[in-house]
């Protein structure tokens, strides 16, 4: 039997204490902060002056010095690391329209900077004071800089002082502000509007001075002047001129810097009463104590992703608008567990070390009736019949009867879950199994594991997500342990069901898992997801799937991830929920349910250790992707300068190759991600969070490194940097080395074939020259013989009978004549065969033993100097002389003895053949002494090879005959071919 | 016809025996003597000079200058000078040279004496004489083997065995200019390859050893 459902009953209140409303956490509702001290990396914490150029670089002027910033790290220019600063105090900071920013310091005049150079201004430019308090850009783009002494004004690349003269006073200028109608009001210990360089002097009424700090003009026209006693703004209509000032009378503290943000909020900085919001018409303060490291409020600033930038005496601060925000509870302790339930009236029970009530954004502590009392509450329910149920740590379920809690009799006393069948009746998941719940009985399922989360799907069976495991009940009974075989070990923490009739499981280890018809598909951080730890499922609205894990919270759409099932190269949108988005800690609780819930009225809700965690409407994320930038690049260990567009030429080198990139966002540096490529060197993109890539083994060539960065919450929308390299190639992998060993070989083989040749031709010419030796020996010794004894033959035969004394000398000289030929032919035939290569006086010595043997007469020989090898056609003439000589005096002079001697002399070989025989008269030896014949061819012989030859005889005196001829080395000896 | 005076015949020839041979025959025929032997061409001129002999028998391979230069002087101082030459070769050029120079006869070392001293009567007799094998030696002569001075050079170099850089290093001319040479010199000669061109230069007499 159903009971009506009735309204949260007002028994259970009775004893709640009703609280004030707590002052929220953060102190500022629907900002979410961050705050860098000196330890993230400012050199020092006294933040002075802001601007962000065109590359979305944000530059922070400090006391030590001028930051650049990209939401990750902070570089330090000053007078450490640039000789442009002479002072690290930097006041006053401008990013002009041209991209150039200018840099006021405090007693170092101002710099400008440009394409990564800085540019000092000082007396010499015409800046005759160096305490830069302020600079702004006019309209003609003019830079004015406000200064301790004087108004100065850049112009055509020279600085002029405007005031103290054309009857405008000297001024200590401390702000100088462009009006919409292109009036500039300057601010300092005068207060003047230059309209068209006309000045105008105001006063301030009612001001202890007009000592001017800051001004400003808001949307409406206002315009707004912060002086150090306090706030004055017209209060004329914005179009009259002059206009008429009046004092707020709220502040009267100094109003050091003046900010609108794109809502219309104007945000004043104090110096001693924080920052003050003025938002319809009302003020409100946010001091110290709540939100700001400071109350003292040096600069402001409202940059890009709608940051709000406040400088304050110690530390940065970042505020920016989220939608997330965490509800801080009373008397509120972290436990290890609590669970968000939404009622049915909007209202949200939160269950933690006490039971909370929220409605709307007041939150009253619970305290139930006997016997719950003092006891745990884990979750709360509220089944159709508008009962509510209480699930409790240790005590068992109860459900309120008449404003009373009754025990649930006979299950474990660890209530984990509840749900409800379409039959009315309710599941309570507990650690030591299941049950359901009737008017008529309680039935117990036994399981050994804790019952995580359990679910009712619209077919009406039962779904038990496990401690390990995934049971499901159909018809009420028939149970089956795992219908889905892969969910089989997994814990499974959280079950919803999308309209389409899928069933989405998330595992406290293993992901998200989604089972339709039949088919279970999974995603992982491989696919996206923020963690692989789902506590909760939920799903809004729009279709996108709120996950909760110990890591935070993030939302994704649920098209993306079908999406992404069926097309792993689909990276789908994921929007994480961090401390950048306003969550005070990532921290959420899991493993009871609920543990997170959709309010009716579309808030978010989760449960984290700082209280529960609500999501309203969200707001745009920025839409741009974050500008990715290169800020390094090592080669070979070494730093590399690179410009934007260029390539960088590397001498050869080891192929090392390391790039750090970055990209600038301010809110949540953890939500970018890279994929980079080496153009050239990878086949694909690496994607990474890494912030650095690292290269080894580059080979010589042209490269482009990529980098792309993008927001996880938009992965389409990229943006990119990259840097061009041409290594240069040792010389060895050079195209032109190539070429000169194609060279180098080609002359070798070139050189080689040459060497053949010429080993060939020598061959040929040796060839040619034995044949020629043979050929001159045959015609020098057998046919000029042969004819001379044909001749000698013809003559006899020419001659009568009676001239026969004469024909017998002739037949004798013939006689002789055949004899020397054979001799001769013998000799050159003796030659061919004679291959290696002896001394002439080896082969005189060889000729005189022979003919000693012949002839009976001793034949000596002796040999002094150094014994050469000869030319052979050289050594046969000498062979030929010495052979005749010695035949001559055997023959002829009949000796006792016959001496042969040879001298090697430089140059010359000098033989003398000496006989102690009959002698002659040399002077008588004419054409016709027939004995003498061999004496005319030794001299004819000698003669040719151009050397003397000489006899000295006399009858009865023995012969003396000498013969020296020049020698020239033999050719064997010269090339060594022939033997080689 | 009574040979009442003897014609006087000068021998210039190198090789002794050849000279005793050559001398003997001469001096054994009752129509001619031999006035004056000599070994070179610059004595054969001297003995030339002197003897004023009625023939000269010339032997072509001389030491020094050679017998067709002496040929040539002789026959410029006189020009009724009558020669016959006495050689061992047998190529055509020589001859052809030999008779250019002005020789009325040419004979053969190896030839029998008769040869010799019947070419000694003629030229005495004012005729020429030229045996049959001679004669056929120089039928056979190519005109087209006229070669250039140059060309003749670089033939004489390759008979020597020298490459074509030795004959461009002798010459003192580039490689390429001594190609061309030799091309022409191997066309002429109607010689496939180097080796013969200078056998054929060495039959032929455009060379000598």
């Amino acid at each position: 039997m159903r009971s009506a459902p009735r309204p949260l009953t007002s028994a259970i209140i009775l004893l709640s204490i009703a609280l004030a409303v707590a002052p929220l956490h953060g102190a500022l509702p629907g900002y979410a902060k961050r705050v860098w001290h000196a330890e993230d990396g400012l050199p020092e914490e006294t933040v002075q002056a802001f601007a962000q150029t065109p590359d979305q670089f944000l530059w922070v002027g400090t006391t030590g010095g001028l930051v650049r910033f990209d939401g990750a790290q902070f570089v330090v220019f000053n007078r450490d690391n640039t000789p442009a600063f002479r002072e690290n105090s930097v006041f006053s900071l401008l990013a002009a329209s041209n991209g150039t920013l200018w840099i006021g310091t405090e007693g170092g005049g101002a710099i400008s900077y440009r394409n990564r150079s800085f540019h000092l201004w000082t007396r010499s430019d015409g800046l005759t004071n160096g305490y830069i308090r302020t600079l702004r850009e006019d309209a003609s783009g003019r830079i004015w800089m406000g200064t301790d002494d004087g108004l100065f004004r850049l112009s055509g690349g020279r600085v002029e002082r405007v005031d103290a003269r054309d009857g405008v006073p000297a001024v200590a200028v401390h702000s100088i502000y462009l009006d919409r109608q292109q009036r500039l009001w300057v601010g300092g210990y005068h207060f003047l509007c230059f309209d068209h360089d006309r000045a105008t002097e105001f006063h301030l009424p009612g001001g202890l001075t007009d000592n001017v700090k800051s001004i400003l003009q808001s949307r409406d026209g206002t315009l707004w002047v912060g002086t150090v006693t306090g706030l004055w703004r017209t209060t004329s209509a914005p179009s009259s001129f002059p206009p008429v000032f009046s004092r707020v009378n709220q502040i009267d503290s100094t109003v050091r810097t003046l900010l609108e943000d794109d809502d219309g909020v104007l945000w004043i900085g104090t110096i001693g009463e924080g920052l003050i919001r003025y938002q319809n018409g009302q003020f409100s303060r946010v001091s110290a104590s709540a939100a700001l490291p400071s109350n003292t409020i040096l600069s402001s600033f409202f940059g890009s992703e709608h940051n709000i930038w406040i400088g304050t005496q110690t530390g940065l601060v970042r505020l920016n608008k989220t939608a997330a925000d965490t509800v801080a509870l009373p008397d509120f302790a972290d436990a290890d567990f609590g669970t968000i339930y939404g009622d049915r009236d909007g209202t949200i029970w939160v269950s933690s070390t006490h039971l909370f009530h929220l409605r709307g954004r007041s939150a009253r502590m619970v305290h139930l009736p006997p016997p719950l009392a003092s006891v745990r509450i884990r979750n709360v329910f509220r089944d159709s019949s508008g009962t509510l149920w209480f699930g409790t740590e240790g005590e068992g379920a109860f459900r309120e009867v008449n404003g009373v809690p009754r025990l649930v009799p006979g299950i474990n006393p660890y209530v984990r879950a509840f749900a409800e069948d379409p039959g009315g009746a309710v599941w309570i998941g507990t650690d030591g199994g299941y049950c359901r719940w009737r008017p008529d009985g309680t039935r117990c399922f036994e399981e050994h594991e804790s019952v995580r989360s359990m679910y009712v799907d619209r077919q009406g069976d039962v779904w038990v997500g496990k401690d390990r495991g995934l049971s499901r009940l159909r018809n009420g009974s028939d149970v089956a342990d795992s219908p889905i075989p892969r969910l089989r070990r997994e814990k499974v923490w959280a079950i919803h069901e999308d309209a389409e009739g899928g069933l989405w499981f998330g595992t406290r280890t293993s992901g998200l898992f989604r089972w339709k018809d039949g088919k279970l598909s999974g995603w992982s951080t491989a696919q996206g997801l923020a963690s692989n730890s789902i506590y909760q499922i939920l799903e809004d609205r729009r279709g996108f799937l709120w996950l909760s894990g110990p890591n935070g919270i993030s939302s994704i759409s649920r098209r993306d991830l079908e999406r992404a099932a069926v097309d792993p190269s689909f990276l789908p949108a994921v929007k994480p929920y961090g401390t950048s988005e306003g969550l005070q800690t990532t921290q959420m609780y899991g493993g009871v349910q609920p543990a997170g819930c959709i309010s009716s009225s579309g808030e978010i809700w989760f449960p984290s250790t700082a209280g529960a965690v609500r999501i309203g409407s969200d707001v745009g994320d920025p839409v741009a992707a974050p500008p990715a930038v290169i800020y390094r690049v090592e080669v070979d260990g070494r730093d590399v300068a690179f410009g934007s567009g260029g390539t960088i030429v590397l001498p050869p080198g080891e192929g090392k190759l390391n790039v750090e990139y970055g990209a600038i966002q301010f809110r949540s540096q953890d939500r970018v991600r890279f994929r980079y490529q080496l153009e050239n060197f990878d086949n694909g993109w690496t994607e990474t969070r890494a912030r650095r890539a690292s290269y080894t083994n580059i080979p010589a060539g042209r490269y482009r490194f990529r980098v792309l960065a993008f927001d996880i919450a938009q992965p389409g929308a990229t943006s990119q940097a990259s840097v061009a390299f041409d290594w240069r190639p040792h010389f060895y992998h050079a195209w032109w080395f190539y070429l000169v060993c194609v060279g180098c070989i080609g002359a070798a083989v070139w050189s080689f074939y040459r060497a053949r040749m010429r080993q060939a031709h020598a061959r040929f010419e040796a060839v040619l020259g034995e044949r020629n030796r043979l050929a001159r020996e045959m015609h020098d010794t057998l046919i000029q013989g042969c004819t001379g004894v044909s001749a000698l033959l013809e003559a006899v035969a020419s001659m009568s009978k009676e001239q026969t004394a004469a024909a017998a000398n002739l037949l004798d000289c013939a006689r002789e004549q055949i004899r020397v030929i054979t001799d001769e032919a013998r000799e050159a035939v003796w030659n061919l065969h004679r291959g290696g290569r002896s001394e002439i006086s080896q082969l005189v010595d060889q000729m005189a033993k022979q003919a000693c043997a012949a002839s009976h007469v001793p034949v000596r020989f002796e040999s002094s100097g150094k014994p050469v090898v000869l030319d052979p056609t050289l050594e046969h003439d000498i062979m030929m002389v010495a052979r005749e000589a010695v035949h001559n005096a055997i023959r002829h002079a009949h000796p006792s003895e016959v001496s042969l001697r040879m001298q090697f002399q430089r140059g010359r070989i000098r033989l003398s053949v000496l006989d102690d025989g009959c002698g002659f008269r040399p002077d008588e030896v004419g054409p016709h002494d027939d004995g003498h014949f061999g004496l005319i061819g030794m001299r004819e012989r000698t003669e040719r090879l151009g050397g003397q030859f000489a006899v000295r005889s006399a009858p009865g005196k023995g012969t003396e005959l000498c013969v020296e001829v020049p020698v020239r080395p033999s050719a064997r000896e010269r090339q060594g071919v022939l033997n080689g | 016809m009574n040979a009442a005076r003897k014609f006087s015949v000068l021998v210039v020839e190198d090789h002794p025996i050849m000279r005793l041979g050559i001398a003997s025959i001469i001096n054994a025929q009752p129509d001619m003597t031999v006035c004056g032997q000599v070994e070179s061409g610059e004595e054969g001129l001297r003995a030339f000079r002197q003897y004023h002999p009625d023939v000269t028998l010339m032997d072509l391979r001389l030491p020094g200058m050679s017998g067709v230069e002496a040929l040539r002087i002789m026959r410029s101082e006189n020009p009724h000078a009558r020669c016959v030459v006495l050689t061992t070769y047998e190529g055509d050029e020589d001859i052809h040279q030999a008779l250019a120079a002005g020789a009325a006869a040419y004979v053969i070392k190896a030839m029998s004496y008769e040869t010799l001293v019947d070419a000694l009567r003629r030229v005495q007799a004012g005729s020429r004489y030229l045996p049959p094998s001679v004669a056929r030696s120089l039928a056979n002569r190519t005109p087209n083997s006229d070669l250039s001075p140059r060309e003749r050079e670089v033939l004489n170099l390759m008979v020597a065995g020298k490459t074509n850089k030795g004959i461009a290093d002798a010459l003192g001319i580039t490689e390429a200019t001594v190609k061309c040479h030799v091309s022409v010199i191997l066309q002429r000669l109607d010689a496939e390859d180097r080796t013969q061109a200078v056998v054929a230069a060495l039959q032929r007499g455009l060379a000598h050893l």
